[in-house]
């Protein structure tokens, strides 16, 4: 009883149990431990929004946070460091605040999970057992989904679909190519990371060479006939890229099948494409965590029940963010920082027993289409009967053939936006 | 607040240990205010998505009022002029959602 903040009632309530007890209608293992015990494995916008709020909503439980990384390197904002107009280390956050607020921090991987004894193991070798797990894996890649892209090829045609050191990589291999130079840029099908991150990125490296490589040109093979806020990112690229973006659908023999990273060549059905700088967004599955856990199905991603979060294969652990099969709703960082805090009042009330229960969830993504302007979309979802539906009516894209006031307020508020999420994860 | 929700739990807290014990460290947790476990708390989850920063670019909700966040909100669903993303969200709330939503909010900044 000498935690802090123990309350009186609570005393009197184990005393009651106690009581229980002495009956010998309880075994005795069952007072062994007394502390709801939440484990959460991934600590981007989901995991380390879904401790911070659980921390809140459970004072007295044990909340340990599994994430590999010192400093976690935020994805939205990272194509504006590829363009060129951003600090990578404005990207950067620490689990300080999470460690402060009494959340145990475990910089190990988790290397395996136990749904049926309920225990995770870590890259230490230790073993963690749990009542919730929280599963927020993000993405891993589909290696060799496209022939000959692997592992091994991040370097010379680097993805830089998860923040970091391949961010930099492809900025600097911007900065380093001669002027004249083709920039090559393969999506893939959907569904991935960041529906209209793709199209972002283009714009910004389009608004690079533009700005400081004039006869150089950006070519995006796309294995989509069509993509998240197309008009606006076409009415975009119209006004400010015509010389230097050109975008190849699916159905123009856009797709990628086969890459050969020493001679920087990507070949589609029909043509072999020789860049000068490569930018490979691969396909893409839950991370592998998932797999391991059992909460994958045959498609790579996580089927869960959109009320609870929880897992259909698997009981006790829930799933959020880009692992998770949640269409309509989309794999953006708003998404898995509302789903953390929804999945966190719904884990609160199972422990409490009380049924997890229904809402209304939105999702606000904004892109920029130059340094300073942006647009967006939204949508709002309800998550009834353990599906998410949109709802009819609301959500959509900002108005076509707006003014640079508009997109500039939106730039503004992309920025405020910013600044909300990543405080409210990392503190 | 506190002693609200201990008191709440409690009764279902033996009943269903008398049931099957094991599940009872799971439930040997009170929360802090059990008014953050609500459908309105989960409806408002949504807002500080954006706007819980110090309100440059994107308002914030401090200090505003339960009636004020629901004229706001409501206002949002009607105008038909309007370039933000609340005019794009707010559609998909009922008025009483949206109510809910200001009365939560509107509670939480006088808390603070």
């Amino acid at each position: 009883m000498s935690e802090p903040g123990f309350p009186v009632d609570r005393r009197r309530l184990m005393a009651g149990i106690g009581a229980l007890a002495g009956t010998n209608l309880l075994p005795l293992s069952a007072f062994a431990q007394t502390r709801a015990r939440v484990i959460i494995i991934g600590g981007g916008f989901g995991g380390a929004t879904a401790a911070r709020m659980l921390r809140d909503l459970l004072p007295s439980a044990r909340i340990t946070l599994l994430e590999p990384n010192a400093t976690y390197t935020a994805c939205p904002f990272s194509n504006l460091v590829i363009g060129g107009t951003r600090s990578i280390t404005d990207q950067h956050f620490s689990y300080d605040a999470l460690s402060l607020s009494g959340i145990t921090v475990i910089p190990e991987h988790a290397t395996d999970v136990d749904p049926v004894a309920r225990v995770v193991t870590c890259g230490d070798g230790r073993t963690l057992a749990y009542d919730r797990l929280i599963l927020s894996p993000g993405i891993d890649f589909r290696w060799n989904a496209i022939e000959g892209y692997d592992a091994a090829a991040v370097d010379r045609m680097p993805h830089a679909w998860k923040a970091g050191p391949g961010t930099l990589r492809l900025r600097d291999q911007l900065l380093a190519m001669e002027d004249g130079g083709l920039v090559v840029m393969s999506v893939p099908a959907p569904p991935f990371r960041c529906p209209p991150g793709p199209y972002e990125r283009a714009s910004l490296i389009a608004n690079y060479l533009k700005n400081h490589k004039p006869s150089s040109r950006l070519l995006i093979l796309d294995s989509q006939d069509a993509f998240s806020k197309m008009p606006l990112f076409k009415e975009a690229w119209e006004r400010h890229y015509p010389d230097h973006l050109e975008w190849r659908a699916a159905s123009q023999d856009g797709r990628v099948i086969c890459v050969d990273p020493s001679s920087l060549t990507l070949s589609t059905d029909f043509e072999d494409i020789r860049a000068d700088v490569a930018n490979v967004i691969p396909p893409q599955k839950a991370g592998e965590i998932a797999e391991r856990a059992g909460v994958a199905d045959a498609t790579g991603w996580c089927p869960i029940d959109a009320t609870s979060f929880e897992s259909v294969l698997q009981p006790g652990i829930h799933v959020i963010g880009d692992a998770t099969i949640a269409a309509p709703m989309p794999k953006s960082a708003f998404s898995a920082n509302l789903q953390a805090k929804v999945c966190a009042i719904a884990v609160a009330r199972l422990l409490s027993a009380m049924d997890a229960q229904p809402t209304v969830l939105a999702n606000t993504c904004y892109s920029f289409i130059t340094p300073d302007e942006a647009v967006s979309i939204a949508g709002v979802y309800s998550n009834a009967g353990g599906k998410f539906t949109n709802i009819d009516g609301a959500g959509g894209l900002s108005q076509l053939g707006a003014g640079a006031d508009v997109r500039k307020a939106e730039a503004a508020q992309a920025e405020a936006w910013f600044g909300a999420i990543t405080g409210e994860a990392f503190g | 607040m506190f002693a609200r929700s201990c008191l709440l739990v409690a009764p279902l807290l033996l009943a269903v240990a008398c049931q099957r014990a094991p599940v009872l460290s799971s439930i040997e947790q009170s929360v802090t205010d059990a008014s953050r476990l609500t459908e309105a708390a989960s409806l408002a989850a949504t807002c500080s998505g954006c706007h819980a920063g110090p309100g440059t670019g994107v308002p914030s909700l401090d200090r505003m009022d339960a009636g004020t966040l629901s004229a706001r909100l409501a206002f949002y669903k009607t105008d038909a002029d309007g370039t933000t993303v609340m005019h794009r969200i707010a559609r998909g709330y009922s008025q009483a959602q949206v109510d809910a939503i200001g009365q939560y909010l509107g509670a939480e900044s006088i808390d603070e």
